[in-house]
């Protein structure tokens, strides 16, 4: 199983928005692959990613979030002026929900075509860089977007 | 008064908060717990009016702690919403089969918490004084 370019654009694009325009209350724009607001230097970012799973098919989603989007977008949630401290916790934790999120409506796709899907628990981690090591998954659309004026990626593989 | 007692299980401190926001304009005394298993130990010292329960977490699921609850005379008509990422219909039919009051899907909208929460328990603005 897996999703064509188009597909995989129009999942992201669904869920990116319904997801940011919620939690973030923010616009979301998606960028295309040759606009000067993607980083072309490597940026520090949050990278959440989680599994969805079904016997015919594994999918991962992946969202990759600069920190300070993070900080300002629980800042927007919680209007608190917490220190950094407690900001770094609050941000990986962020990013994971909403990681879910995303990968909530990537599963919702995939029952609309007959497969019921389980979701795995999102992880977090520091990526110094924004580029993706894909390991042995094919990579079928990675998207760019600016929410807020911060550059944010979202990844859906499947294999 | 006694405020109502709402008892959210969830992993991710981000929803807790964010119910926790919600519910803030109104008397309810919120309880946390990170998981099921934290859930039902809350209940048992602790018990709510209502609960919202996140689907997917990690220890003891939203679906393992419905059965265990379900399977307590005392507690199986308690109140819940479930939260859930994706809203197909076969998770809502299963949720459903736990007698599940309502659910929400992630991401939601305060209102939209409190409207469903609202037919289930007595939200009385909090006065400030």
């Amino acid at each position: 199983m897996s999703l064509s370019e188009s597909e995989s654009r129009q999942i992201a694009e669904s869920a990116m928005c319904r997801v940011l325009q919620t939690v973030v209350n923010s616009p979301v724009m998606a960028l295309n692959t040759d606009d000067s607001r993607i980083p072309n230097n490597a940026i520090p970012c949050l990278e959440g990613s989680t599994s969805i799973y079904h016997h015919r098919l594994l999918c991962t989603v992946r969202l990759q979030v600069p920190q300070r989007f993070a900080e300002m977008a629980i800042g927007l949630l919680f209007d608190h002026g917490d220190s950094r401290a407690s900001k770094i916790p609050a941000s990986l934790d962020l990013v994971s929900e909403l990681c879910n999120m995303v990968a909530g409506k990537v599963s919702e796709f995939w029952s609309s075509q007959g497969l019921i899907c389980l979701i795995g628990i999102p992880t977090v981690r520091f990526n110094p860089d924004f580029k993706l090591d894909s390991g042995r998954n094919m990579e079928v659309g990675r998207t760019h977007w600016i929410c807020a004026g911060h550059w944010l990626g979202l990844v859906i593989e499947t294999e | 008064m006694t405020p109502v007692k709402i008892l959210s299980v969830d992993d991710s401190q981000t929803i807790r908060r964010m119910i926790g926001r919600a519910f803030r304009p109104f008397e309810c005394e919120i309880v946390e717990a990170e998981n099921g298993e934290e859930g039902l130990s809350v209940i048992s010292s602790n018990r709510p009016d209502l609960v919202i329960l996140d689907y997917n977490m990690p220890v003891m699921d939203g679906i393992s702690f419905l059965r265990q609850l379900r399977a307590d005379p005392d507690l199986r008509r308690l109140a819940v919403i479930m939260l859930t990422a994706d809203s197909s219909p076969e998770k809502i039919s299963i949720v459903a089969r736990l007698g599940v009051r309502d659910y929400l899907t992630k991401p939601f909208l305060d209102a939209e918490l409190l409207a469903k929460a609202g037919r289930l328990v007595k939200l009385v603005p909090r006065v400030i004084s």
